[in-house]
């Protein structure tokens, strides 16, 4: 009887947004997972370059990526929050936030680019340099297919704050719209984690 | 937010500190073992597979322990040991 009643009680397992989404999000996972071990094996073959590249990097521009990007997940974690709630009030807001700290990353990330042009360093100065603008660079691409993604969700949580009044919507329409979200914002969680683990990669380890 | 914060000044403070002690490869490590905590946090809340079906929850941990230990490995026993663990 009890255990009856705690398998009723016990909340369904779900997962966030699309299935195809996740089979998507741990394939990117698992390619940039590689991306990871080969350089640090290769950093292990040619350990001076990498520590001399590394040296010319400014660790500032990572950090403050790091924090924008995190920042920006979190906004988008409490607008899908937002958006599970009967009234939808703030989520617009928070995606506002959210492309905002996503626009600053890559502002930060083309000044850094720029730098390290004019300095005369390219995807041919060394290996290092080589990984550097190979993995950031995919990842920037990861961003800015994020910021669609993101203006997409700023569009469904504006519909959403206009349909507030509505009672009419059925809930298996409300249901279709969260899948939507929670894919995107996984999507734009994934694209924080990865820099997570890049910043140190490639700033930080001595 | 907190976190957020305290990961970056965990970032900056690391990164200082192991100028100064000169023992980079434990604070390295640090780091990425830090790094890779953040990961989880993200992937279990932001990301909310701590709901997640059991499958979802095994393969997102299992990333995270084999990509981060191969790092580990890697770092501080050097890629000839791994080619001579490979054969």
């Amino acid at each position: 009887m009890n255990t009856a009643l705690q398998k009723i009680n016990k909340p369904k397992p779900h997962v966030p947004g699309e299935v195809g989404i996740w089979v998507f999000i741990l394939g990117d996972m698992a390619i940039f997972g590689l991306f990871f071990i080969v350089f640090v094996y290769y950093r292990g073959l040619n350990i001076d370059v990498y520590l001399q590249s590394q040296a010319t990097l400014n660790q500032n521009y990572g950090a403050i990526n790091t924090l924008f990007l995190l920042a920006s997940s979190w906004f988008v974690a409490m607008a899908v929050d937002d958006m599970r709630s009967k009234v939808v009030r703030l989520a617009p807001h928070f995606f506002i936030l959210a492309m905002l700290c996503g626009l600053s990353f890559a502002v930060v990330k083309i000044i850094e680019y720029r730098e390290k042009i004019s300095a005369g360093i390219t995807l041919t100065t060394n290996d290092f340099y080589m990984y550097y603008y190979i993995f950031t660079g995919l990842h920037f691409l990861h961003v800015l297919i994020g910021m669609g993604v993101l203006v997409f969700l700023w569009f469904k949580a504006r519909a959403a704050v206009r349909r507030n009044a509505d009672a009419s919507i059925a809930e298996k329409e409300n249901e279709k719209e969260m899948m939507l979200i929670e894919s995107g914002a996984s999507y734009w969680h994934m694209v924080d984690l990865l820099w997570i683990v890049l910043f140190p990669l490639l700033y930080l380890m001595k | 937010m907190l976190a957020t914060c305290l990961s970056w000044w965990l970032g900056q403070d690391h990164s200082v500190s192991s100028d100064i002690s000169g023992d980079y490869r434990i604070v390295s490590s640090g780091l990425i073992v830090i790094a890779f905590i953040k990961v989880r946090i993200v992937i279990r809340y932001f990301m909310e597979v701590r709901e997640a079906p059991l499958a979802l929850k095994l393969v997102c941990d299992g990333w995270v322990v084999l990509v981060c230990g191969a790092i580990i490995y890697l770092y501080w026993f050097g890629s000839a040991s791994a080619v001579a663990v490979i054969i």
